[in-house]
């Protein structure tokens, strides 16, 4: 019976997160886990179910980061361990380094993660993790067949359409992609009770050390202001509605000439004439 | 001398017959009585499901409606003389034998004077409709006119197996108003019809009589011994199933929980929404209700599903669910997850069924199993999917939920720190 590790992050889901121009902050904060983890935190409870297997999770957050621990209830996992870390969110390279220090207390056949996050998709932790633990490390990985329980054999992806097949000796760590699998729908009542036992939260007190690289600030995108020509009374009711609401004035909005990234007083100045020749049409 | 007006039981019958007849009788009692235990058993494996009264006082109308006035069956014309002949008929000459075990068997007297001459008068008159019924019945199914009926020789023959008792009664007993010329034979007219005919007839005389007695006899056991072997369980099972099976009416979806009852810890540790996997997982009344299916097919015929060609037949979930029932399989094994997922839940089968029989309760039990079992429509499951990450069935972002109001004015009433819950779609 296989040993596994599913590593998985907690992230703020990329699809809903807003920023909110007028309280100058994110909105719609959709607290999840990282889709490529997951996936293979799936991939894992589907080998558990024909193989059997032991699953550990490991997670490792900054206590202020909301973990959506409902989300996970539904795997058939046996343990799941959230390492709380002050001063995580601000010392991000910092988590390889946790999450390698709390893999080291237990011996694991193979551990499973994401290649890259949806946040920040720079796929450095499981790299990190498994320089760490002495492991190769294999990412974009999104096909793995069993060979023989401790020799499988994983498939990755290159560009171009080349798919390179390595075969694989356990231990090993796996970053694998969201195409791993298709994502099932789990019904969230069939082992919440169970699973829910099996969260325990480690609040680590040991302050992280400082690195040169820190998070400065978090802003939001430069808006691209659109202004267009205030339109001529001769033009057909067809073309001036055009100018007005912007269409079919250039195919690629970002390389267009009417297009600027900074607010001056000419923009302001085009974009209050709009919006007055745009009440008089109403 | 004035005849005393009384039924003779066991008239010109020798002790070795009645011996017999008492032997037969206990026999096909008993194989009953085994055939219905073994049914109660596999009921019994299922979930109990608790039956109130305010269940059964409900039900009693729709009984009424179903059961005795049998409208559902009415809707088609001839089956629905049929059936009403034939079940008022098959009642009403049960309890008339009843009468006589009670008269006969428990030295209760009731069976003579003005009530006895009723009482004959009455159960010919419903053999009469018995055997028109029957009659019916098998002209109907012998012209094959009704594609929803399955043609089976099994069918036929259970027919013939009651208009032989019907027709055995009616030729004993004109033997014996032949033989016994007694002045209130009238009022059994059709018996007394038959001892006009059968006067001076070398085959319904007193020698003959015993054995026409005992084919009567035996073919009734046959009947009896059969009953909880084959469809015609539903004599039984039907009216129980009518009459108690907790309220479920058509186009109401049976749901094993209450949303608005649970908190939202129980929501999420909702253990009480229970699926169907195997055969046990099914409440006893349901399991039960399988029993109650005659196969007449109403179900196939107003199925939607079924008719245009899905792979989806309401009778043969509900027949593979009675036929499997004592082998506690998955049910997986014997019904297909695209039979149960064709179903569209509009109720037809439901409002067709003469049985009360839940279609959909049976189908959406059994689809709770699938989707723990994460056996799901591909389709559906994404849709879930989507509902599970982004609350609403495109899988669009979260925050274009409010896209729709942009530009209209519409007074955001939320305050703007709660916006961090999310809403559904």
């Amino acid at each position: 019976m296989l040993n596994m590790c599913i590593l998985v992050k907690p992230v703020i889901d990329p699809d809903s997160i807003k920023w909110d121009y007028q309280n100058q902050q994110f909105s719609y904060i959709n607290n999840t886990f990282n889709a490529a983890d997951l996936q293979a935190l799936q991939w894992a409870c589907e080998y558990k179910e024909k193989n059997n297997a032991n699953i550990t999770v490991i997670l490792a957050a900054d206590p202020n980061m909301v973990i959506d621990q409902k989300r996970l209830l539904k795997y058939n996992i046996d343990k799941c361990l959230i390492l709380q870390q002050p001063g995580l969110r601000k010392q991000r390279g910092e988590t390889a380094r946790l999450l390698a220090e709390e893999l080291k207390k237990y011996s694991f056949d193979v551990i499973l993660c994401g290649s890259v996050s949806e946040d920040e998709n720079l796929g450095v932790t499981p790299a990190m993790v498994a320089e760490l633990l002495y492991i190769p490390c294999l990412t974009n990985i999104f096909q793995i067949d069993i060979e023989l329980e401790r020799k499988w054999k994983v498939k990755r992806s290159e560009e171009r359409g080349i798919v390179q097949t390595y075969e694989v000796q356990l231990p090993i760590l796996i970053g694998v992609v969201t195409s791993l699998g298709r994502k099932r729908y789990i019904p969230r009542y069939s082992r919440s009770f169970q699973t829910r036992k099996n969260i325990e939260v480690h609040e680590l007190e040991a302050p992280i050390i400082e690195s040169n690289i820190r998070v400065a600030k978090i802003s939001e995108p430069k808006p691209n202001i659109r202004y267009f020509d205030i339109p001529e009374d001769s033009l057909s009711p067809e073309l001036r509605l055009l100018k007005i609401m912007g269409l079919a004035q250039e195919k690629k909005e970002q390389s267009g000439e009417k297009v600027a990234s900074k607010v001056n007083n000419q923009n302001i100045h085009f974009i209050s004439q709009k919006l007055q020749k745009w009440l008089m049409e109403g | 001398m004035m005849q005393t007006v009384q039924r003779d039981t066991f008239w010109m019958i020798s002790l070795d017959y009645k011996i017999a007849m008492y032997a037969l009788a206990t026999i096909a009692i008993g194989v009953f009585v085994y055939g219905f235990y073994r049914r109660f058993r596999l009921w019994r494996k299922g979930v109990r499901e608790k039956v109130s009264w305010n269940n059964v006082k409900t039900n009693f109308h729709f009984f009424y409606q179903t059961a005795i006035e049998q409208k559902k069956i009415k809707r088609d014309r001839v089956f629905g003389f049929m059936h009403r002949f034939t079940s008022y008929g098959f009642v009403i000459l049960f309890i008339g034998t009843v009468l006589v075990v009670i008269d006969y068997d428990f030295k209760i007297p009731l069976l003579h004077g003005n009530f006895y001459l009723f009482y004959e008068l009455i159960l010919d008159v419903f053999g009469v409709l018995f055997l028109i019924g029957l009659l019916l019945a098998m002209v109907v199914r012998a012209r094959k006119k009704r594609t929803r009926l399955r043609h089976g020789m099994a069918d036929q023959a259970f027919l013939l197996l009651l208009f032989l008792i019907g027709v055995g009664g009616y030729i004993i007993e004109g033997i014996r108003l032949s033989e016994t010329q007694i002045s209130y034979a009238v009022w059994s007219p059709i018996g007394y019809g038959l001892a006009v005919l059968f006067q001076d007839n070398s085959l319904f005389t007193l020698e003959s009589y015993p054995v026409w007695w005992l084919t009567h006899t035996i073919l009734a056991f046959i009947l009896i011994a059969i009953i909880p072997y084959t469809k015609l369980f539903h004599f039984l099972t039907a009216p129980i199933n009518i009459l108690f099976q907790p309220v479920k009416r058509t186009g109401k979806v049976g749901t094993p929980y209450n949303l608005e009852e649970m908190t939202e810890e129980q929501r999420y540790e909702s253990m009480r929404i229970q699926g169907v996997n195997k055969i046990t997982d099914f409440t006893g009344w349901q399991l039960l209700s399988t029993d109650a299916c005659t196969e007449c097919g109403r179900c196939d015929s107003q199925c939607p599903a079924h008719n245009s060609g899905k792979p989806l037949a309401p009778r043969s979930i509900v027949t593979k669910i009675r036929d499997h029932m004592h082998e506690d399989q998955e049910v997986v094994s014997f019904i297909h997850p695209d039979e149960l997922q064709s179903c569209t839940t509009c109720g037809a089968c439901v409002e067709a069924c003469p049985v009360s029989i839940n279609h959909i309760d049976l189908i959406l039990s059994m689809r709770r199993g699938l989707i723990q079992n994460l056996v799901i429509e591909q389709e559906a499951e994404n849709t879930l999917v989507k509902m599970e990450d982004q609350y609403n069935v495109f899988g669009k972002p979260w925050s274009d939920r409010e896209n729709w109001s942009k530009g209209l004015n519409v007074p955001v009433l939320e305050k703007k720190e709660n916006n961090k819950e999310k809403e559904g779609a």
